[in-house]
């Protein structure tokens, strides 16, 4: 069922990609190859829960999330400074190909995209507080905008703080 | 000539199984202890078998995959089993109501009456690991039904090997032959 909708022929791996990635990251909301599967696995479930497209379990509601994720491509989140054409000239690191190895090539670049999120926007972050975006995420969960919700999340949104300002 | 010198020197033989949820560090666990390195695993699909001797005590370790849609295999694999290795991921909170429902499943099936639990608080290197208190009060080891077991939470790294042979010395001083 879950690779009816998800991991379909198009879809390649978001850390390197390959084709026909494997599995998905849960929170992250991206589809991983085998390889790269193995990094995030190894950075532990706090920074990515993985999980197999055709070997796993699903819930429907699991399967329309990851699947509404990728349609409004939740990648460019994780990537959001080496696709911005300002800042991506002048990146220093370059996204691993499909036929780089994991060691070192992969396995740095995962690590600096998930667990030092070294690529996401911020600079839009700097005059907003963390109570701001926690409340704008508070709003963004009521709508059926999945992207904005993982995007104020990866920005450090906290549901949990706001429930002592309202 | 081998069955005279275990004879002398007290060389015993104990069958470990070794379950959890996925990527809660089992076969990081199996080839630390067999290995001394820390090795990267791809989740396991059948599972992993090693012996580890240590202080004279053969173990067999058996490390079966923990993803949701395997472990209804994990009874195959209880016959002849001495102790059970119940490996948790002490950072993934959210799931710890799930490790909580496989270990009991597990230790009250009829097959695994008799078998001691050894828990590996895992991954205690994590920022907001769970201390092993805490693991043995949401896995509901305190409960009625397990008061009778025996028993013990050992916190763990298994990418350092902190703990781990620890858990062993208990293994091996609970397990009665």
């Amino acid at each position: 069922m879950a690779k009816q909708l998800i991991g379909s022929a198009q879809d390649v791996c978001a850390d390197c990609g390959a084709n026909e990635p494997n599995w998905v990251s849960l929170n992250r909301g991206v589809l991983v190859c085998d390889d790269c599967c193995l990094i995030h696995r190894s950075l532990g479930r706090h920074i990515s829960q993985v999980k197999s497209i055709a070997k796993s379990v699903w819930r429907s509601t699991q399967i329309q999330m990851i699947a509404e994720l990728q349609r409004s491509g939740s990648n460019s989140i994780w990537e959001h400074t080496l696709l911005d054409p300002l800042t991506g000239k002048t990146a220093i690191r370059r996204k691993p190909s499909a036929k780089d190895p994991i060691h070192p090539n992969k396995s740095e670049f995962i690590r600096s995209k998930y667990q030092n999120l070294s690529f996401i926007n911020r600079s839009t972050n700097k005059e907003e507080s963390e109570t701001d975006i926690s409340e704008q995420l508070h709003s963004s969960v009521r709508t059926p905008n999945l992207k904005t919700s993982l995007r104020l999340l990866a920005s450090g949104a906290d549901l949990l703080v706001i429930k002592f300002f309202v | 000539m081998g069955k005279i010198l275990s004879k002398i020197f007290g060389n015993k033989e104990m069958r470990i199984l070794m379950l959890g949820l996925d990527a809660a560090g089992k076969t990081t666990i199996l080839y630390k202890l067999k290995l001394g390195q820390s090795v990267t695993t791809i989740p396991t699909v059948g599972f992993n078998v090693e012996t580890v001797t240590y202080k004279n005590v053969k173990f067999s370790v058996w490390d079966v995959g923990g993803q949701d849609k395997i472990r209804p295999l994990w009874r195959h694999y209880y016959t002849g089993t001495q102790g059970l290795i119940f490996v948790v991921d002490s950072a993934d909170r959210d799931r710890i109501d799930e490790a909580r429902q496989e270990l009991h499943k597990i230790v009250n099936d009829r097959e695994m009456r008799e078998v001691i639990i050894l828990v590996f608080a895992n991954k205690q290197d994590l920022p907001d690991a769970m201390k092993p208190q805490e693991i043995q009060d949401k896995l509901g080891l305190t409960m009625t039904s397990l008061r009778q077991r025996n028993w013990y939470v050992q916190p763990a790294c298994a990418t350092t090997g902190d703990g781990l042979f620890e858990g062993l010395t208990w293994l091996m001083s609970n397990h009665k032959t």
